[in-house]
């Protein structure tokens, strides 16, 4: 069978679904069969025959789907309900009464053009915020990655006591890909951004240095060239590269003879092998260059011993061979960093590993904070369609006599509900259309929005399934608010509504329905506003916390000093001749260097040890960052130095090496004494033991601590600061720094100036970005303001959709009670009397819908527990705060109504009654 | 009963009418239907089957085996016009006679027309 053929039969088994189970278990399998055989009939074929088919079907089964329902499953009366004979030339009953129904829906809808222009509004609002969305969820979440086979890719971590997700050792990844059976290939990678030298300027550009194995693992070959061979992936191996086909057209002009060329990376010239068209985004999305890995050539580059296990850098991917489980691979990963526990003498379990699915590992903590955004949209769209229902009551209330009219001169209920029901459908298919132009345009802007930190913004598109969705979206909403009270109009009894002379809102049971619908919009969106609130307040708490330093005025740019044979001292002259000259620049107050500037770029991590607090074998050594520095760091940056000195010219390589800690630091290894004179000592880490560097970066001798500096929020404002040292640049000269330029005055030291000194000194030396430090610390809470933006619009939609109800119903309870205000008035009712009881009647409206929704919202507070920084999720304020300016608002709506029912002249209202 | 039957929906009459030659499944009664109205009647699944279900309550057709020598997918049932159908249908064709004949007396010019 083919595929579409399943498709449609699919499609066709849904379509059964109108009829009633006892029906379709009489005759659905043959149906099936009549529609199925249908299809190959001539009047189908041709290319509007397919829509024509599936018009015709869709049709049959609604209508007598629904009539079989209507009717409770027994065959209808014998009245004959359809012409069975139709005019030649009649495109047939069905499509004629479908038109019908469509040019009377809008007539009916141009007929009131406020009541269709708000609704429409309201149903665009919905379905064009929760496309938007579901575009975005879709893209990250759902999407397959965009590689062969991607279920069967893994990423391989190495585990340690309190951290599951840790980089590879080089000893590791080769034992795994020797050893391992359970996967196809494997492939480590290191990314990071490199100076390359172009014809006439220096770029930063993003390269991924992989192992042989890349190409297997990603099932990417070059579109030109070839990939790496075993060879020229061994140490000491030639320079060589394969750019992406981005760089081929940009900087070759898509040259074919581009194999010929080399291109530079840090001053070295690398021939290129190949060009990689729409490379892997991983290890790094928009990757340009690819260089092999060469068993990590680049460690020994920087003077550093790549073979131990103590130097963790490598992000190892796998594919699992046909037919492995992920959670073989991590039971056999976990084996082999057993066995090398063994062999080097460790516990057995210090050091395990495991392979988490690929998508997982790319998704990560994007996931939950998605899906509750997806889930708030969801509550708006219930708004939405609660909102649309209500006003579609009223709308259908008014027309009761006409509904009564109709039913009595002989249409039947499924005639009247398929004609209310083509009226919704009608203005949700319009909403839809609206609400997906509004989702492509809010998309781009939600993308442009979206902190870096989200995965795979590259397949996040409006694309066909987006649409469907929305189409489903359109259907559903639709059907949803359109039904009620369709349902409502069609079980009228004719009679007794002509009777009744059909005064407005004189049925209470419609009345009954709208109330409960406002009511529950006013609980979704009180949940929707309490998560937002909570947000707020967490996302204040955080922009108002003291990051430690002082941004203003200070910018930052990220270089690589040109570095060779582990000569650091080209570094170090590189960064004197710099600072020299950017001081000497006017307006600026004060410059510096560092390796990892607040907010910017992590730390290396290492475990110390004090002199004088000997630690046991057995005993947990504390963790603690390395900060490099350049003189007047500390002032550039505004932390302050609480005790002891600053770092001095003649803090010098050779001297005893030297650190200023933190105050976490001190109180870490020094509780209650004091910490200058100490010394202390690097015995091992993430980033490197002593043993692993024969290089000065990180020296084995006793560390001497010299000052004291006040701590300092680094990777991201909700984290408390972590003990850190500081250690002169000249005795550790790291080739890659930060340039920190504090300005006299804003805006007196620019990008331009800065740019133009370092090519000064090196035109080789790229300059890519130079950015505040204010600017950092405001994207290192775009994560939560993003989440905060995105709830926070949703829940103001909500509460003014809600509050829109909650208008609209004491609006109508006004008018449906002029008589009987106005029999009171007559009898006295003072007019403040009428007011208070219009008030209290919304109040109690609003009251139920807040009391429900702070259940509810202390329910799912829940969910936003991890993203809420120093503020519980069950916060008394926050929700007193919310049920204050609900019922305020409510009050507010409820006014205009109110005042109008207090102003009826009695006289008038009787009469007109 | 046959006198104080109400007319016969066309559907049904059509259905009737499809069976007299013998049993055929639903697929079948529609193109037989569209045969004889010369395409003028187009019976949809669910006006078909919803007819069928009343007539098999009714008692005016019944299930009946696949005729020998006939192949095709499982899933069709084929139905055949009972003893109690044939006379509805005869009763119905005896009533349309008299309203044809009344007619024409009426209206003499009115000549059968092909169509």
């Amino acid at each position: 069978m083919s595929s579409e053929r399943r498709t449609v039969a699919l499609g066709l088994r849904l379509l059964l679904a109108a009829y009633p189970a006892t029906f379709r278990r009489e005759f659905g399998d043959e149906i099936l069969a009549f529609w199925l055989a249908q299809r190959s009939e001539p009047r189908y074929r041709r290319p509007l025959g397919v829509w024509r088919y599936w018009h015709e079907v869709i049709h049959d089964a609604l209508t007598h789907g629904t009539r079989a329902r209507w009717s409770g499953g027994r065959p209808p009366s014998l009245r004959p309900q359809q012409p069975a004979t139709r005019p030649p030339h009649d495109r047939g009953f069905a499509m004629s009464s479908v038109l019908t129904d469509l040019r009377y829906s809008i007539r009916f809808l141009r007929a009131a053009p406020l009541f269709s222009t708000v609704a429409l509004l309201t149903l665009i609002l919905g379905i064009g915020t929760n496309t938007a969305i579901f575009s975005i969820v879709n893209g990250v979440l759902l999407r397959p990655l965009p590689y062969a086979d991607p279920t069967e890719l893994v990423a391989v971590w190495r585990s340690t006591p309190g951290l599951s997700t840790v980089s590879v050792a080089l000893p590791e990844f080769q034992a795994l890909r020797e050893r391992a059976r359970t996967f196809d290939s494997v492939t480590a990678t290191i990314e990071g951004t490199t100076g390359v030298q172009w014809p006439g300027e220096a770029r930063q550009q993003r390269i991924a240095r992989v192992s042989a194995g890349y190409f297997d693992v990603f099932g990417v070959r070059p579109v030109l060239g070839r990939a790496f061979s075993a060879e020229e992936d061994s140490r000491g191996g030639p320079r060589v590269a394969i750019i992406s086909g981005q760089l081929w057209r940009d900087r070759f002009g898509s040259d074919p003879e581009v194999l010929q060329h080399t291109v530079t990376i840090g001053q070295q010239a690398h021939a290129i092998v190949g060009v990689l068209e729409r490379g892997p985004e991983h290890p790094l999305p928009g990757t340009d260059i690819w260089l092999p890995l060469q068993e990590a050539q680049l460690m020994v580059d920087l003077g550093m011993n790549p073979d131990t296990r103590d130097l963790v850098y490598l992000t190892v991917y796998g594919r699992l061979t046909g037919g492995a489980t992920v959670d073989a691979a991590s039971a056999e990963v976990s084996g082999i960093m057993e066995q090398l526990n063994e062999a080097d003498g460790r516990e057995i379990d210090s050091i395990g590993g495991w392979a988490q699915p690929l998508h997982e590992a790319t998704v990560g903590a994007s996931r939950s904070a998605l899906l509750l955004v997806l889930g708030a949209v969801g509550l708006l769209l219930a708004i939405v369609c609660a909102n649309v229902a209500g006003l579609w009551l009223t709308r259908v209330t008014a027309r009761t006599r006409e509904v009564a009219i109709r039913s009595a001169i002989g249409a039947g209920r499924a005639r009247v509900l398929r004609q209310l029901l083509t009226e919704s459908l009608v203005l949700a298919l319009a909403g839809g259309a609206g609400g997906v132009l509004l989702a492509r345009g809010l998309t781009g802007y939600l993308m442009a929005l979206a902190p870096s930190s989200l995965p795979r913004h590259a397949s996040v598109v409006v694309d066909g399934g987006v649409v469907l969705y929305a189409g489903l979206l359109t259907l559903g909403s639709g059907l949803l608010f359109g039904l009620l009270p369709a349902l409502r109009a069609a079980r009228l009894d004719p009679a007794v509504t002509l009777r009744g002379a059909g005064r407005s809102g004189r049925g209470s049971s419609g009345r009954g329905l709208q109330r409960a619908l406002v009511v529950a919009q006013v609980a979704v969106s009180v949940v929707l506003l309490s998560g937002a609130m909570l947000l707020a307040n967490s996302y204040l708490r955080l922009v108002w916390v003291d990051p430690g330093f002082e941004p203003d005025r200070v910018l930052t740019t990220q270089l690589s000093a040109p570095f060779q044979d582990a000569d650091t001292n080209a570094v170090r002259s590189f960064y004197r001749r710099l600072l020299e000259r950017v001081r000497a620049l006017p307006g600026v107050a004060s410059a510096s260097i560092t390796y990892s500037p607040p907010m910017a770029q992590s730390n290396f991590r290492q475990t110390v040890e004090a002199e004088d607090r000997a630690v046991g074998p057995d005993e947990e050594r504390p963790w603690a960052g390395t900060v490099i520095i350049g003189t007047d760091y500390f002032e550039t940056v505004g932390v302050p130095l609480q005790r002891g000195r600053d770092f001095t010219l003649s803090d010098r390589l050779g001297d005893e090496p030297v650190a200023i800690a933190n105050e976490a630091m001190a109180a870490l290894l020094w509780p209650g004494e004091d910490p200058l004179g100490k010394r202390f000592r690097i015995t091992g880490g993430i980033s490197g033991s002593a043993d692993s560097f024969e290089s000065e970066f990180f020296p084995d001798d006793w560390i001497a601590v010299v000052g004291v500096a006040a701590d300092v929020r680094r990777r991201d404002l909700g984290q408390q600061a972590v003990p850190e040292f500081y250690r002169p640049h000249a005795q550790m000269s790291w080739p890659s720094a930060y340039l920190v330029v504090k300005a006299e005055r804003a805006s007196t030291a620019s990008a331009a100036q800065i740019r133009e000194t370092v090519w000064q000194i090196d035109p080789s030396v790229p300059v890519e970005t130079v950015q505040s430090l204010g600017g950092l610390l405001s994207s290192s809470v775009a994560e939560p303001r993003f989440r905060l933006v995105l709830l926070g619009s949703f829940a103001a939609a909500a509460c003014f959709l809600a509050m829109l109800g909650v208008y609209a119903v004491m609006t109508m309870t006004v008018a449906g009670h002029t008589h009987e205000i106005g029999v009171r008035m007559a009898l006295g009712a003072p007019r403040t009397l009428v007011l208070r009881a219009v008030l209290l009647d919304g109040f109690k409206l609003a009251a139920w819908g807040l009391g429900i929704g702070l259940l509810g919202a202390l329910a799912g507070g829940r969910l936003l527990a991890t993203m809420l920084y120093s503020v519980t999720p069950s916060d008394p304020a926050t929700h007193a705060l919310v049920a204050v300016a609900t019922l305020a608002v409510a009050l507010a709506a409820c006014y205009v109504p109110a005042r109008r029912a207090a102003r009826l002249d009695p006289t008038r209202a009787l009469r007109d009654d | 009963m046959q006198s104080s039957n109400p007319p016969l929906p066309a559907t049904t009459f059509h259905i009737l009418l499809s069976l007299v030659d013998g049993p055929a499944h639903g697929y079948g009664i529609k193109h037989l239907v569209e045969e004889h109205t010369g395409g003028q009647v187009q019976l949809a699944a669910g006006t078909l089957y919803e007819s069928m279900q009343r007539l098999l309550r009714d008692g005016l057709i019944e299930r009946s085996e696949r005729p020998a020598g006939i192949t095709g997918s499982a899933r069709w049932r084929f139905y055949r016009i009972t003893e109690h159908g044939s006379t509805v249908l005869c009763a119905e064709l005896e009533r349309l006679e008299r309203d044809l004949a009344y007619a024409r007396t009426k209206l003499p010019a009115a000549q059968p027309q092909h169509g």
